[in-house]
């Protein structure tokens, strides 16, 4: 009698353990298909963010520029009207930026954009008329390391490498890895000899004579209207708190043209988009464009990899070039010239 | 599927477990078949071709061992065996040469070993019953050491296999052993890892000298905790299924002299290729003609190194270690026996050197390094050590001390206090899986060998 008990209960046993399996493999089923749905979902919802890239590259390579631009900019505006109103009324006013800085460059008087820079509109007309930048008159020269004295670097990780290699005893870093213009006033860093601070209580609680600026490599992947217009109110933005500071806006440094495939926007195309409206954005009177990418770039206009592990990040020793390269690019104060439009060396 | 996956950990393993223990007891072989089977397939999702391979080998190679067993002259035996060993080593050429895949298939190294060592158990032990094709496929695709071992021989695996001993007590002492094994993994050598790919990022020609001695020992930390944890969840496992598997790791780098790191280092490897390959080719019976014995020592060496792969930083690392090891045998040991320190010492900074030579597979790169490891010009500026130190620190020591016998002593004390294992246990599997979330952990690095 025990024995058919036994059996009973291990053939139901065995029944319940079959069912579990089934169910297991639908759920492992089911959940590798949602899976895969989810990251379909993902590039669908990434799409509209990444597109005017994407098509603009592509057209790039059939028609001219001018032509391409007019057709990304309708094609942006269609995407913003398929999205929701909040959003579509963000990515209109951005185009619109867009479309006014295009007739500015098509005027071709590339002056008229340094006298009136476009920070004008956001900053308070009061304080930066306290700006004393207007009236100084400034050279390029080749200059020793004293030149740092009361010199703020704030960058990413790519700076942080800068600031490892060379600690300059009078600069201050304000530097880490995953810095962005969407979070450089956010976090807080390790500044010495301070401490920890915030980026705008550092700002407020010191007067530099130089800013070197190097941000932008961390959002490549980001909608590229959200970080021209990001990037543009945090260079506005330390402009106002520093009016007397030199402020020099450093390109990203290029990418090697090996591609992760978990970092597909990590390409230099897109280094070099976010480049262009950081040279748009200096406006030569307190704000000067460097360009420090020709020494490490190759024939394509990769970095060499030879210089880098990552493919990113320069190999520390590198950096004695951009030193060099910041040394031999300062402004310094000229009695003798009359313009104070200055472009730095290449 | 990887052991330190969070499909694996929250759903494979306890379905598994649930159907497992519902199961009645001779339905259970056939639930951990098939778990072993879907296990292979979930991990190999991209490269199916892999499942085939599996499958396809293991029928082949059970024909070669049913041939063997049925042969009944020793002589065509041994031929038949030599066939199938040669075959199973030509197949891992090929697929390891990268000629016909890009990828060599998940584990391969490890089955085809357990084919070969139940082709040469079989061949020499008479006393072998007849094995079924489900008992072979079993043995071979047994999820827990699927991938990357332990390399366990047959007459073990059968013996506990047949007899489980399943209990509350076990399954919850496998579990306790899973979840060291998994934090050795995910908290211990991930965060390592994040070590030496700053000193990658640094690039090795800018590092100074203390930052080169760091990153060597992170390298070392970083092997030792990756495949001994991984080591630990596979016996944590099967112990909570009642089926013990050998220890593959014991606290190596408390030996004596290298040739006992070796046997306290990957247990297992050293095993198969004392028992399939130094033996037989007259291992160290031969007292008196100790150069046999260094001949012995060096193709036993120079398989270890091309088993791992075709590359010449794995032939230097086996040639390096060889050599220490016949050195060892000819002179050192002798003076091990009167100063023991020396031969620890050896230990601690000649194996991490060794391991260094193993991570770097750019020869240029490698040269590189080991001059910085000498390079006293550095010590004028050490901001990279700096920065290290003060970005790595804690886990570097805690690495370090993981490295004694510290946290065995402490974890053998609490053992069996069950409520305090169980608090640990779920401390560790949160807090592992946490670390899964937070940082980029990757694969085993043994999966690739």
């Amino acid at each position: 009698m025990k024995n058919i008990e036994k059996k009973k209960y291990h053939i139901l046993n065995n029944i319940i353990s079959t069912i579990i399996l089934i169910v297991f493999i639908f759920l492992e089923n089911l959940y590798f298909s949602v899976f895969t749905k989810s990251n379909f979902k993902n590039i669908i919802d990434n799409l509209p963010k990444n597109s005017y890239l994407y098509i603009k590259n592509t057209l790039n390579k059939f028609y001219s520029n001018d032509v391409v631009d007019e057709l990304t900019n309708s094609t942006e505006a269609e995407v913003s009207i398929s999205n929701s109103t909040n959003e579509s009324i963000e990515l209109t006013d951005l185009n619109n930026t867009f479309i006014n800085d295009n007739i500015d460059d098509s005027t071709g008087n590339n002056e008229q954009l340094i006298e009136l820079p476009t920070s004008e509109e956001i900053i308070d007309e009061d304080n930066f008329e306290d700006t004393v930048f207007t009236k100084k008159k400034l050279k390029v020269e080749t200059v020793s390391l004293d030149y740092f004295k009361n010199t703020l670097f704030i960058g990413d990780s790519r700076m942080v490498g800068f600031e490892i290699y060379m600690k300059i005893p009078e600069a201050m870093y304000f530097c880490y890895t995953s810095a962005s213009v969407f979070n450089i006033f956010e976090n807080e860093d390790d500044v010495a000899p301070i401490g920890k601070t915030k980026l705008y209580d550092l700002l407020t609680n010191h007067k530099f004579d130089k800013i070197y600026i190097m941000l932008g490599i961390n959002n490549l992947q980001t909608n590229y209207y959200s970080h021209k217009k990001q990037y543009k109110e945090t260079i506005d933005r330390i402009k106002k708190l520093q009016p007397q500071a030199i402020i020099y806006l450093i390109a990203n440094l290029h990418v090697t043209d090996v591609l992760d495939p978990t970092k597909l926007h990590l390409t230099n195309e897109n280094v070099n988009h976010v480049n262009e409206f950081i040279k748009d954005y200096a406006d030569n009177i307190q704000t000067y464009y460097l360009d420090p990418n020709p020494m490490y770039d190759d024939e394509n206009g990769n970095l060499k990899l030879e210089l880098s592990t990552d493919n990113v990040h320069i190999h520390l020793v590198h950096y004695d070039k951009f030193l060099v390269y910041l040394l031999s690019n300062a402004l310094v104060e000229d009695e003798s010239t009359t313009s104070n439009i200055i472009t730095p060396r290449s | 599927m990887i052991f330190s996956d969070l499909n694996f950990i929250f759903l494979f393993l306890p379905t598994f477990f649930l159907s497992y223990f519902i199961a009645g007891d001779n339905f259970k072989n056939v639930i951990i078949f098939l778990f072993s089977i879907l296990y292979y397939i979930f991990g190999n999702l991209n490269n199916v071709i892999n499942v085939y391979i599996l499958i396809i080998l293991t029928i082949i190679n059970y024909l070669f061992l049913y041939n063997i067993f049925s042969e009944s002259d020793n002589r065509i035996k041994s031929i038949k065996l030599y066939i199938s060993v040669f075959f199973n080593i030509l197949v891992i050429v090929i697929l390891k040469s990268g000629l016909f895949l890009n990828t060599m298939p998940a584990g391969l190294s490890f089955y085809v070993f357990h084919y070969i060592s139940i082709f040469i158990d079989v061949k020499n032990n008479n006393n072998f019953g007849k094995i079924s094709f489900l008992r072979f496929a079993q043995y071979i695709i047994f999820f827990p050491k699927l991938l990357s071992g332990p390399i366990t021989r047959y007459d073990l695996f059968e013996k506990t296999y047949s007899n489980k001993d399943i209990s509350f007590d076990n399954f919850l002492k496998g579990l306790y052993i899973f979840a060291i094994g998994l934090s050795l993994k995910c908290i211990l050598s991930d965060n390592i890892y994040n070590i030496i790919n700053t000193i990658n990022v640094y690039g090795y020609e800018s590092i100074s000298i203390f930052t080169a001695w760091v990153g060597m020992y992170s390298y070392t930390m970083n092997l030792y905790f990756d495949f001994a944890g991984y080591s630990l969840m596979a016996i944590g496992i099967a112990k909570s299924i009642g089926i013990v598997l050998p220890d593959n790791f014991n606290l190596p780098f408390l030996s004596k002299s290298v040739s006992e790191f070796w046997r306290r280092w990957h247990i297992t490897l050293g095993q198969f290729f004392r028992d399939y390959v130094y033996i037989p080719l007259g291992g160290h019976c031969d007292h008196k003609n100790i150069y046999r014995q260094i001949v012995n020592i060096v193709v036993v060496w120079l398989l270890t190194g091309l088993w791992h792969g075709f590359k010449i930083n794995y032939l230097l690392w086996a040639m390096l270690v060889c050599i220490i090891i016949i050195m060892e045998k000819t002179l050192l040991l002798k003076v091990y026996k009167k100063c023991d320190i020396i031969g620890r010492i050896i230990v601690i900074v000649l194996i991490p050197f060794t391991f260094l030579i193993f991570s770097i597979e750019n020869i240029n790169n490698l040269k590189l390094y080991i001059l910085k490891l000498i390079d006293f010009s550095t010590i004028k500026s050490l901001r990279d050590f700096e920065s290290i130190l003060k970005s790595y620190y804690k886990v570097f020591i805690v690495g370090l001390l993981f490295m004694t016998h510290i946290p065995k002593l402490l974890f053998m004390k609490i053992y069996n206090c069950r409520y305090i294992m169980v608090i640990i246990t779920i401390i560790l599997i949160v807090l592992s899986c946490y670390m899964i979330n937070v940082t980029n952990s990757d694969l085993f690095k043994y999966f690739t060998f």
